[in-house]
């Protein structure tokens, strides 16, 4: 019995699955490790975001520009659990100042699991349970609040929704148009690869910055800001995937003489399982490596787009959005807090390329 | 003998003058201490010159300071008489551009205060105007001189008229000033210092167009014509060749750069207290006018300070940042930003002035009332939604987030400071009633079904107005504040930000929802001129521009208004046509009581602090000013009378 057992258990260390050997190789990069929690939590936190967030998005307040808000555990020296103090403010009309009075004597305590604004989670789920708050007479503004009174914090937690979504679709779908028309056009050659260089000739000649503006001027104004963002991610996408076809066509050109694909084609496998089980994994590698670079690539194109002033804009929330009420004087010298979305764009766009780092080397396990 | 018959002239006229400075300011006279004129010129008759000009007489290079001031210069009563000298520092985006004190430029016929209420002789000593408002005499000051010491004649003012204002050439579809109806006014020289301006038909704005910038001399009105001659191919064969070698293609392209002032023309001969004499991709520099006409009550020539630097700096954040940093002598301060110049105060060395923006509302909204879909029209038209609208801003939130609480929670109208005003007006629809706004919507039929954040049209579809708007004085907040407020009582509402020209096409064309501006020229003097009161519809804001159509083209295009708004039209014209106080009272206040009461414009909040940063040491700067363009910027608070108190260090 227990020789049965070990032979697979022997047979497992000699000869390691593909999957096993990515994993293990993955697992020796460390940066990708980090990489791939942190992207996973800024994950959970876009899904959850309305729920982590104590406020709503444009729940305004009084408290315009208020510094984040101290928490306290000790009360007159007894422990009472995480609690702020209540604040007043008060604007001197003089000199134009806002001081920001804490009040010692009354505390709030920050509850667990509380009714505060309500939302819809997932767009439908209507809701109005956050993971933490405090009385509608005090104020929990962990990251401060903008010149509107809203909380930083709960915006920050928001945006990530729209920052981490709404480009990953002009991604995919560039990344599927790119391998599907990319590798009929070098697996078959021939007259479908002539007709299909030409299309993509032609659709490369379409100069993008007139495109975008015209298009600035096409989307009727009554869209809402992410219903056009979505149009023009979608409009990109469908001129951007020219460059990737081509690097599948060569590489599939080049591949698909190789003797296993021969031997595929000898053992009856049909022309698309060529493509999507031999062909493409063989340069897996390359497509991760186009892929992590493209997803940041759309992260920071949002803010680019909003140069051309086709970007997102206020209602909607984006990192984007927030940054730009971060550019000016007051919020490097005085509001520091508004910049830590750029923190949060530095801390992704950095973690997809360490991750396409780690999954390079590992869809290539045998090269050392 | 021309002296003599224009002495007889000016004791006639001088009678009729005053009696008409006196009829076009019911009320009491502006008080300021400073920038006031006394009537007195000043003991002696003996006048002083700058160092830097007396170098220049002793050289021979310039006449001496009585020939080269008028036979009555115009005396400015200042607080403190100046020292001579230095410089004042500003910036403008481009080179012969704007900038913070370039109102000071404009010097026309008249004069205004810093109230609008004031209407006084200052280039000309002496307009009369017949009873009957269709004709207006004007005297140019006896030896008054171009800043090249060419005189000044009313042959300019008619040069110009005839041959920039008139000519097919450069203004295809003539000017829109001196124009009643279709009807251009006559201009007519009657002596060398003496032009007449006579309309077909009443029209008293004409009084108040002298004290604008429309009747500024050396820039939309009499040109230096000796010198603009060169640049016209009626006088100069050669124009075209001169346009060519400033790169233009025609002569007329160029003659439409050198007639504005603000363009990067140097040593173009001009009226103003300084003179362009330099200008360079990074900088201009105006020098002191030798010939400027005005002088303190001591008989000093004005300006006082030497010359204007103005950096070219095209980036805006730079440009704030180095008004923070006190690179410049006297700098607004952005609101939104004011936390900046507070602290950095000390170190850039200058104080901060709370003056106010003279602006009637920040920004105000009108709902296009010719509106092409026939559902939007029928809701726009409708008086309750408007007023609705009114009652769901909270102004007090808007005040106390964005200005300190420092701002007016006026509706949008007029200043107070109008002969005719009706205090009803500011207060209409003003107060924040959610309640009320959500009755009155109710009552329109527009539903808000359960569960749903908006309201849907009469006819059960979505109801979202587009509000386009191109970037202005306010902060951008005000419109997030809006938007809020509007959909906490269920209407949706989209602020789009456009370009400039965008916008106005849209909003011509009729296709707009809606549009917002500030609500600028609301004084006694600029309300009344009839093309740039924010309210007239054809204006800007464009809110009824087929009605207005129909009203001008008499029925032949646009669409019939109802029957009150041919009456309101009908009463403007009357208006611009009164012939006595009484009636010009009367007529405003019936004009301005319609426009109140149906609330084409929403306001938000109006006179909103606008701090500026003084350089210290800068002297005779006013402790309150109203900024805006109703009240011509810098040029009605005097910046000739500025000095500094050690001219040395501000070389």
């Amino acid at each position: 019995m227990s020789d049965l057992h070990a032979a697979p258990a022997a047979a497992d260390d000699v000869s390691w699955s593909q999957w096993k050997l990515i994993r293990v190789k993955f697992g020796s990069h460390k940066l990708a490790l980090v990489s791939i929690w942190l992207l996973g939590a800024f994950y959970l936190v876009a899904l959850f975001a309305q729920f982590l967030a104590p406020y709503g998005t444009w729940q305004p307040s009084p408290y315009a520009y208020a510094p984040p808000t101290h928490i306290h555990f000790f009360f007159h020296g007894k422990f009472v659990g995480p609690m702020v103090y209540r604040t007043r403010i008060e604007s001197d009309p003089e000199t134009f100042e806002r001081h920001f009075v804490v009040d010692a004597s009354r505390p709030a305590r920050i509850h667990w699991f509380v009714r505060g604004a309500s939302y819809r989670w997932l767009g439908f789920i209507p809701s109005s349970l956050h993971l933490f708050g405090v009385e509608q007479d005090a104020q929990l503004n962990l990251m401060g609040t903008d010149i509107l009174g809203r909380d930083c914090f709960s915006r920050d937690l928001i945006a990530t929704q729209i920052s981490l979504t709404v480009g990953l679709i002009g991604v995919f779908i560039t990344f599927v148009l790119g391998c599907l028309i990319g590798g009929a056009s070098g697996y078959y050659g021939g007259v479908v690869d002539n007709v299909v260089q030409r299309f993509v000739e032609f659709v490369t000649c379409l100069p993008t910055v007139p495109m975008w503006m015209a298009l600035g001027a096409a989307i009727p104004a009554s869209w809402s800001n992410l219903k056009v963002y979505f149009t023009i991610t979608v409009i990109l996408a469908l001129r951007s995937w020219t460059g990737l076809s081509r690097q599948v066509r060569s590489k599939l050109l080049e591949m698909r003489e190789e003797d296993y694909i021969v031997a595929a084609r000898v053992a009856g496998a049909t022309d698309w399982e060529i493509i999507l089980r031999h062909l493409l994994p063989g340069f897996a590698s390359y497509l991760i490596v186009n892929l992590t670079v493209e997803i940041p690539r759309m992260i920071l194109g949002e803010t680019t787009l909003s140069f051309f002033g086709l970007g997102l804009r206020p209602p909607t929330v984006s990192w984007g959005v927030l940054l730009q009420d971060a550019q000016n004087l007051a919020a490097i010298s005085t509001y520091p807090w508004l910049m830590f979305p750029a923190c949060m764009v530095v801390v992704c766009v950095l973690a997809f390329n360490f991750l396409g780092d780690g999954l390079r080397d590992a869809a290539d396990p045998y090269k050392e | 003998m021309d002296g003599r018959i224009s002495r007889r002239r000016f004791l006639r006229c001088a009678t009729a003058a005053s009696l008409v400075t006196m009829s076009i300011r019911p009320g009491e006279a502006g008080g300021e201490a400073s920038g006031q004129p006394v009537a007195q010129p000043p003991p002696g008759g003996k006048y002083r010159e700058a160092p830097m000009l007396a170098a220049r007489v002793a050289a021979g290079k310039l006449p001496p300071v009585e020939k080269r001031l008028p036979a009555v210069p115009f005396v400015r009563q200042v607080a403190q008489i100046g020292r001579y000298g230095g410089t004042l520092y500003d910036q403008a985006e481009s080179p012969g551009g704007r900038f913070h004190l370039d109102g000071t430029l404009i010097v026309a016929a008249q004069e205004t205060d810093n109230q609008g209420r004031v209407i006084r002789p200052h280039l000309c000593d002496v307009v009369t105007a017949t009873p009957d408002f269709r004709a207006f005499t004007f005297h140019i000051r006896e030896g008054m001189k171009w800043s090249d010491g060419v005189d000044l004649t009313a042959a300019d003012v008619l040069w110009w008229w005839w041959n920039e204002a008139r000519n097919p050439t450069i203004f295809p579809e003539g000017p829109r000033t001196f124009k009643v109806g279709d009807e251009y006014a006559e201009f007519t020289q009657l002596d060398r210092l003496t032009f007449r301006i006579a309309f077909r038909e009443p029209f008293r704005p004409c009084l108040n167009l002298s004290a604008s910038e429309y009747m500024a001399f050396g820039t939309y009105f009499g040109q230096p014509a000796h010198w603009m001659k060169q640049f016209h191919a009626a006088f100069n064969p050669d124009a075209d060749k001169i346009a060519r070698q400033h790169g233009f293609a025609a002569w007329y392209q160029y003659y439409m750069m050198v007639r504005e002032y603000m363009h990067p023309v140097i040593n173009k001969p001009h009226v103003a207290p300084w003179v362009r004499v330099a200008s360079t991709t990074t900088h201009d520099i105006y020098e002191r006018n030798p010939y400027f006409f005005e002088v303190d009550q001591e008989g000093n020539q004005l300006p006082y300070i030497d010359r204007l630097f103005v950096q070219v700096v095209e980036d805006e954040r730079l440009q704030e940042a180095r008004r923070a940093t006190g690179s410049v002598s006297e700098g607004i301060c952005d609101m939104s930003q004011i936390s900046i110049f507070i602290k950095n105060a000390a170190r850039g060395h200058y104080s901060i002035r709370h003056w106010h923006l003279a602006d009637g509302s920040e920004c105000m909204f009108a709902f296009n009332l010719n509106h092409k879909d026939p559902v939007k029209r029928k809701v726009y038209n409708d008086l309750r939604f408007r007023q609705a609208l009114s009652y769901a801003i909270d102004r007090q939130r808007i005040n106390q987030t964005l200005y300190f609480g420092q701002a007016k929670e006026w509706q949008a109208t007029i200043s107070p400071s109008v002969s005719y005003f009706n205090p009803v007006w500011i207060s209409y629809c003003a107060g924040y009633n959610p309640a009320r706004a959500n009755q009155l919507l109710d009552e329109m039929g527009l539903r808000r079904p359960a569960n749903e954040l908006f309201r849907l049209d009469p006819d059960g579809n979505r109801f979202v107005s587009v509000v386009v708007f191109n970037k202005q004085t306010f902060p951008d907040e005000l419109l997030e504040f809006v938007r809020q407020d509007w959909a906490q009582v269920g209407i949706e509402a989209v602020m789009k930000e456009t370009d400039f020209r965008y916008r106005e096409w849209l909003c011509r064309a009729g296709n707009q929802d809606c549009t917002c501006w500030n609500a600028d020229m609301v004084e006694e003097i600029s309300a009344y001129l009839p093309w740039v009161t924010k309210w007239n519809p054809q204006e800007v804001l464009f809110y009824a521009i087929d009605w207005w159509l129909w009203y001008y083209s008499q029925g032949k295009s646009g669409v019939k208004p109802p029957q009150e708004w041919i009456d309101q039209f009908d009463r403007m014209a009357a208006w611009y046509s009164a012939r006595s106080d009484a009636e010009y009272e009367q007529l405003g206040r019936a004009v301005w009581d319609f426009f109140s009461q149906q609330l084409v414009c929403i306001g938000t909040v109006g006179y909103a602090p606008q701090p500026v940063a003084v350089t210290g040491g800068l002297e005779n700067v006013p402790e309150n000013v109203h900024m805006g363009y109703g009240t011509m910027w810098a040029k009605s608070y005097f910046v000739q009378t500025y000095f500094w108190d050690t001219p040395e260090k501000h070389a």
